[in-house]
């Protein structure tokens, strides 16, 4: 697989040079390959944004390298190049839009990238059809439920035909459809399009289809690896400030009750599939 | 601390072009001591509701009676009615204000007039309350906490004005999952040792079954169903026509109960689903299963 993003040696400080100075990354490595599905886990405070801010150089770091599809971040005559590769959606949808028509909202990325109107048109329609919003397009913003906006917010970013979307907590202030409508997109345009997805959550659920789970805390990465790997070390994970999946903590306690549950349950329906072998 | 709220509807923007009806029609009764989970799709009026709780709306149609008092009445003093239900607004840590922990959670006892040593006995309670320990935090900078740690100031400084009533508006959102628990674990205390009555608003349907024994769902500025947890939960395709989930738990029986393992499908914690499933198993007869 060809490598997307590449961190090497990263340290990031925040106010550096003044009394207020914060250490919020330590020499973090990371790559993340085209096509991939990637989970940033982490304690509030432990780098999480920080280090996704760097991968379109909203921030630059104080010492090491991230490279964006070979471009270097701190190269700041390439930030068009490198944020035409990679989007970012953030938690509140509110503060994204910029428009009161739907469609007109989606356009506006591609429209700042200087994009001949005929092919913005396309472009918007197809973002809107592959986020299941095309009913919606002549719509306010505001009359919108939170997961649709979010979706919208997501759509505009598509537009831009981006190899990566990063999302920083997208369903933290969703209800629960809304959470299921942007993971679910999310997972689509993945496997779909081939959209590199970076996501950054606190719900554990969301995490669990992922290829891999980055684990962050105080500005490192303490653990990566598949999310069957990282939530069997349950000890580790709750030191972390972490915890597992729910169907996880089920199965971990019928295990201890004698039962013989599959190993590496994650979801409800791998648990409810195990438990029915055993009937 | 009982609250009545009788027929009341809602209108946003009254008077203009964009007036929009976003209550209908509201009836319900809380009790003193209740733990009540308020849950409901974005915009289905569950923060506008609570707010007419402690007077931060005034009903224009209906009525709000806390403690018997008609918050619409010029004789009720809702200064004393907002003391008394407390409301801790979603993201309340935006609302921190002031300096340091300390100066912060002192604003509502000062502003009730209480004295310095009446007001610092207050302010170390419920820093106590809220699990902030008072030498280390008392003289903190509000930019120096985590996020669950502000959380917990803010609630706090509510708690500070000594309501009998708390409504928090999702207080565990955007937070991790050791900061979720740390105010789950705030809450529950709250209701258990101090006998606050609780009003949970939440989009984490897990944890509104952990906490709460009646649940309020609203769906489009109505009402949609009022009753224990347990028996909303259980009418799960209901709750998802209005774009509820029911919490995981209960997901994983009802899909084993279709199954045909023998649970009870109405189970709300972690450690009553296993135990549940256990029994189911041993219920089957025969070593199913069993080592």
């Amino acid at each position: 697989m060809e490598k997307l993003i590449e961190v090497k040696e990263l340290t990031f400080i925040y106010n550096r040079g003044t009394k207020k100075a914060v250490k919020a990354l330590q020499n973090v490595n990371l790559e993340i390959m085209r096509g991939e599905f990637l989970t940033i886990l982490g304690q509030n405070g432990s780098g999480k944004s920080t280090l996704a801010r760097h991968f379109n150089g909203l921030l630059t770091p104080s010492k090491g390298e991230v490279y964006v599809d070979g471009i270097s971040v701190k190269n700041q005559s390439q930030l068009r190049e490198i944020r035409k590769r990679v989007g970012m959606v953030f938690q509140n949808p509110d503060n994204q839009l910029v428009s009161t028509v739907v469609e007109e909202d989606v356009a506006f990325g591609s429209e700042n990238l200087g994009i001949p109107p005929d092919e913005i048109r396309q472009r918007v329609a197809w973002a809107l059809e592959a986020l299941n919003m095309t009913e919606y397009r002549k719509e306010s913003p505001h009359q919108l439920s939170g997961g649709q906006k979010q979706r919208v917010a997501i759509a505009g970013v598509l537009a831009t035909r981006p190899d990566c979307i990063v999302l920083d907590e997208p369903t933290a202030l969703l209800d629960p459809l809304g959470r299921k409508e942007v993971i679910d997109a999310a997972k689509k345009l993945n496997r779909e399009e081939g959209i590199t997805v970076v996501l950054i959550t606190h719900f554990m659920n969301e995490a669990i289809e992922s290829d891999r789970i980055v684990v962050m805390d105080g500005g490192e990465i303490k653990l990566i690896g598949t999310p069957g790997n990282i939530f069997d070390q349950v000890d580790l994970i709750r030191t972390l400030g972490l915890d597992i999946p729910m169907a996880t903590q089920i199965a971990i306690g019928l295990r201890q009750k004698g039962i013989k549950v599959a190993d590496h349950i994650l979801a409800a329906e791998e648990l409810v599939n195990s438990l029915c072998q055993l009937l | 601390m009982s609250i009545v709220v009788e027929n009341l509807s809602h209108h946003y923007k009254a008077g203009t072009p964009f007036e929009k009806k976003v209550l209908f029609d509201i009836n319900l009764e809380i009790q003193d001591g209740e733990f009540v989970g308020l849950i409901g799709p974005t915009q289905s009026g569950k923060t506008t509701l609570a707010q007419h709780f402690n007077g931060l709306f005034i009903p224009k149609e209906g009525r709000v009676l806390v403690n018997g008092h008609n918050l619409a009445d010029k004789a009720t003093d809702i200064v004393k009615i907002r003391h008394q239900v407390g409301y801790v607004f979603q993201n309340p840590e935006n609302q921190l204000f002031k300096e340091t922990v300390g100066e912060d959670i002192a604003f509502a006892p000062l502003n009730q007039k209480c004295s310095k040593e009446e007001t610092n006995r207050r302010v170390r309670e419920c820093m106590s309350l809220v699990g902030l320990d008072y030498d280390t935090f008392f003289k903190r900078d509000i930019f120096a906490l985590s996020g669950g740690q502000k959380r917990r100031a803010a609630i706090a400084g509510v708690l500070a004005g000594y309501p009998e009533v708390l409504v928090l508006d999702d207080p565990t959102a955007g937070l991790d999952p050791r900061g979720r628990e740390e105010i789950l674990e705030v809450i529950g205390r709250l209701h258990q040792e101090k006998e606050m009555t609780i009003v949970f608003i939440s989009n984490t349907m897990e944890d509104v079954a952990r906490m709460a024994k009646r649940i309020i769902v609203m769906n489009e500025g109505a009402i949609f169903a009022d009753g224990t947890t347990r028996t909303i939960f259980s009418e799960s395709e209901r709750l998802r026509q209005i774009g509820l989930g029911i919490p995981e738990t209960i997901d994983i029986m009802q899909r084993l109960a279709a199954r045909g393992l023998r649970v009870p499908t109405d189970t709300l914690t972690v450690e009553e689903t296993i135990d549940g499933i256990t029994a189911g198993l041993a219920g089957k007869g025969g070593d199913a299963g069993w080592n």
